[in-house]
């Protein structure tokens, strides 16, 4: 992750294989061997594939198991982060992710909200208080959180939103409706972009707030999606108490903190193409050739397909490029690779993409029907070039 | 070393090859003493070792050098002599020895040419497809029959291209002699720096297009105004990002596979951004004056040199129902076709 680091952060020193070694090679070298194990002692070794297994871009929970997803995910991560894997960087943590590939590594779906919006947020902005109190259950995978940004008038447009803050005393009662909110369901905390004074410019009056999930006056609707799953919901407020103790940054100064938390969205989205299934390429390959589809045409469909994923990657990884700018052109060019995927899934599938004919085929519908949201999610890809035109290339701005 | 060099090559195009020379140089075989010029600097075929009198550069390095004459559109015949130059040094000691000095320092104009042409007895026959500056050459590495021969004469046809900054040429042998002097060599290299001359030029024309969209003023406001512009130039940067890496990529990797996802995906781009640079600036972009149209031109050219975008794309993916029973690495690109770079 790409999160801004604190000197005083509180994660374990410096992690793994710190130190020891002759030279980085070695260096990494005895990381990886202290990491392997490390997940022997925890995982089992990863079930092999199968033709039928799930091809998803969005990790929808099955509700019947959210809990017991749920309590697993925290067990991993707290073993994660006790042990100094949870903020890994640079060469580290892609050895780190190419271990894991051996593994049945639990999901961590429910924890990433808190871990990569809401508390790069914390850190940057909050009081050392609020750090102290936050960030490590946060970081920890102790608690969950949801983002409560979007309100039904403002998506794109999110510094309109309109839930009030109302002073009183050391607290604030909170009331409006957020929607979109992933994870609000089994949220323990949420991150709320609120309006503090509404006579201000509308960047300025705005405040952002963690709130208490389990307070009176937050009503949790899961919101039913295209793909049938339910992960995201309406959230209503009606005059919840706020402690001004649970403020992240300034009164009025949360439009910046908002943006800390969509860039480090921005960034974990663009790391999305490691949410595509690793194998993807191999898995259509080997579906066009039982059905004796893998002409010409579709290895070039494939490999073209390869080659956007490999691209995305690739961008991910780049030094050279501002992070910010990193991160919304690998969001669409993750974008690319996965409209790229469906046409490739449907030219080999054909009719087994859309119906379940019980031959493997049916899998990919669930990639299908998630694609959508990617385009999305996050800042749509129309606001990601937006920002690329204007910040990146210097174009003129659109009117706000 | 690869910022230095950078700076080196794009100073030296700056100095020597600023557009209006670029057009002056249009449509002619590339200039000896030009050549010897960029040569002298250590920068012809920068992969050589040193003790055949080369720089005993990096693929990055080579990629690095290709990117910047590509982003000036440089007439320039660095790509045969790094193709002929990275054939020779999978070749055997003699032909090293004999050929690489006179290729680093530009005395000696050798080419690459693949396809058409058979071995036979100590002869070649056929005509080559088409190979970049081979109209002036004299030096002639023919890969034909899984082997890479040298040949002292050939007949020189050059071509008519739409890309006047890059000169072609076939070349024809009628039993003419030549001798063996390696193995078919690998593609790889000479793909990879391709791509990264490519991805040079995209990153030129999309610097091209954003400046005018900045500056042309149609409704009262610049046309980058508009979110139909500004948001085309934001997936023109998509690729020339995307290519840039990949071409970096591949240069670190040396790999044919790498090499061909690079040369594909770079070609792709390069055509895509060319294209619409020429779109953006409207009318005047269509104007013999502007230089939108030699990167358009120079794209479609390049993308079309080594390979075709679909059958490298192809080459990627296993086509047999058993894998591995695909041909050799490398064992490729004769009479054009690519077969399986893994």
């Amino acid at each position: 992750m790409t999160g801004e680091r604190a000197p005083s952060g509180p994660g374990p020193g410096a992690g793994p294989g710190a130190g020891s070694g002759a030279g980085p090679g070695a260096d990494l070298a005895a990381f990886e061997k202290e990491a392997r194990a490390f997940l022997d002692a925890r995982l089992p070794p990863r079930p092999a594939r199968t033709p039928t297994d799930r091809v998803a871009l969005l990790e929808e929970i099955d509700p019947e198991r959210e809990a017991e997803t749920l309590r697993a995910a925290k067990l991993w991560q707290a073993a994660l982060y006790d042990a100094g894997y949870a903020e890994l960087e640079g060469e580290r943590a892609e050895a780190f992710a190419a271990l894991l590939d051996a593994y049945d590594v639990p999901d961590l779906q429910p924890l990433l909200v808190g871990l990569h919006i809401v508390a790069p947020a914390v850190r940057t902005h909050g009081s050392d208080d609020l750090k102290r109190r936050r960030l490590r259950p946060l970081l920890r995978g102790e608690v969950t959180a949801c983002q409560l940004f979007s309100e039904p008038d403002a998506g794109s447009d999110l510094a309109s939103v309109r839930t009030r803050a109302v002073r009183d005393g050391d607290a604030w009662t909170v009331t409006g409706q957020k929607v979109w909110s992933s994870g609000a369901h089994h949220a323990d905390l949420g991150e709320a972009l609120v309006r503090t004074d509404p006579d201000a410019p509308k960047h300025k009056g705005l405040t952002l707030f963690l709130i208490d999930m389990r307070a009176p006056g937050v009503e949790v609707r899961p919101l039913r999606q295209m793909t049938g799953g339910a992960s995201f919901n309406e959230v209503f407020l009606t005059g919840v108490r706020v402690p001004d103790a649970d403020r992240i940054g300034p009164l009025n100064g949360g439009w910046k903190a908002a943006i800390t938390s969509l860039s480090s969205e921005r960034a974990a989205l663009g790391g999305a193409v490691d949410a595509v299934p690793p194998d993807l390429v191999e898995r259509l390959a080997e579906q066009a050739r039982r059905r004796g589809r893998l002409t010409p045409a579709t290895r070039a469909r494939l490999g073209r397909l390869d080659a956007a994923l490999t691209a995305a990657r690739l961008v991910n990884r780049r030094d050279d490029l501002d992070p910010a700018a990193a991160a919304s052109v690998s969001k669409l060019l993750v974008n690319r690779a996965v409209a790229l995927a469906v046409e490739a899934a449907s030219a080999v599938l054909g009719p087994a993409l859309a119906a379940d004919l019980s031959d493997g085929g049916y899998a990919w519908s669930e990639f299908l029907l998630g694609a959508p949201a990617l385009r999305i999610a996050g800042g749509t890809d129309e606001i990601q070039r937006t920002i690329l035109a204007e910040r990146h290339l210097g174009l003129p701005r659109d009117p706000r | 070393m690869s910022y230095d060099l950078r700076d080196l090559v794009r100073a030296f195009c700056a100095d020597t090859l600023p557009m209006p020379e670029v057009r002056r140089l249009m449509g002619a075989e590339p200039d000896p003493a030009l050549w010897r010029r960029f040569a002298a600097l250590g920068l012809a075929a920068i992969t050589v070792p040193e003790e055949y009198g080369g720089a005993g550069g990096t693929l990055a390095d080579a990629a690095v050098v290709a990117e910047e004459l590509g982003r000036a559109l440089a007439p320039l015949p660095h790509l045969p002599a790094f193709l002929a130059a990275s054939a020779l040094m999978e070749g055997d000691e003699e032909a090293r020895e004999a050929y690489l000095p006179g290729i680093v320092s530009g005395e000696l104009a050798a080419v690459l040419a693949r396809g058409g042409v058979r071995a036979d007895g100590g002869r070649l026959t056929g005509t080559t497809a088409p190979a970049p500056d081979a109209g002036t050459a004299d030096l002639f590495l023919v890969v034909a029959d899984g082997a890479l021969h040298v040949a002292e004469t050939a007949e020189r046809t050059p071509l008519t291209s739409i890309d006047g900054t890059r000169s072609l040429a076939v070349l024809t042998f009628d039993g003419t002699p030549a001798r063996r002097v390696g193995p078919a060599p690998s593609p790889a290299a000479g793909w990879t720096v391709l791509a990264a001359e490519m991805a040079g030029g995209a990153r030129a024309a999309l610097d091209m297009a954003v400046a005018y969209a900045k500056v042309r003023e149609q409704f009262g406001r610049p046309i980058g105004a508009n979110q139909a512009v500004k948001h085309l130039c934001a997936e023109l940067l998509l690729d020339v990002e995307a290519a840039a890496s990949m071409a970096a990529s591949a240069a670190r990797e040396a790999s044919p596979r790498a090499g061909a996802m690079a040369l594909a995906y770079c070609g792709d781009a390069y055509v895509r951004v060319a294209t619409e640079c020429v779109q953006i600036h409207g009318g005047i972009g269509f104007t013999w004056e502007h230089d939108a149209h030699l990167y358009y031109k120079r794209a479609h050219a390049s993308r079309a040199l080594l390979g075709d975008p679909d059958d490298l794309y192809a080459s990627l993916v296993d086509g047999a129902p058993q894998a591995g029973g695909a041909s050799a690495e490398g064992a490729s690109a004769e009479g054009g076709a690519v077969t399986s770079p893994r």
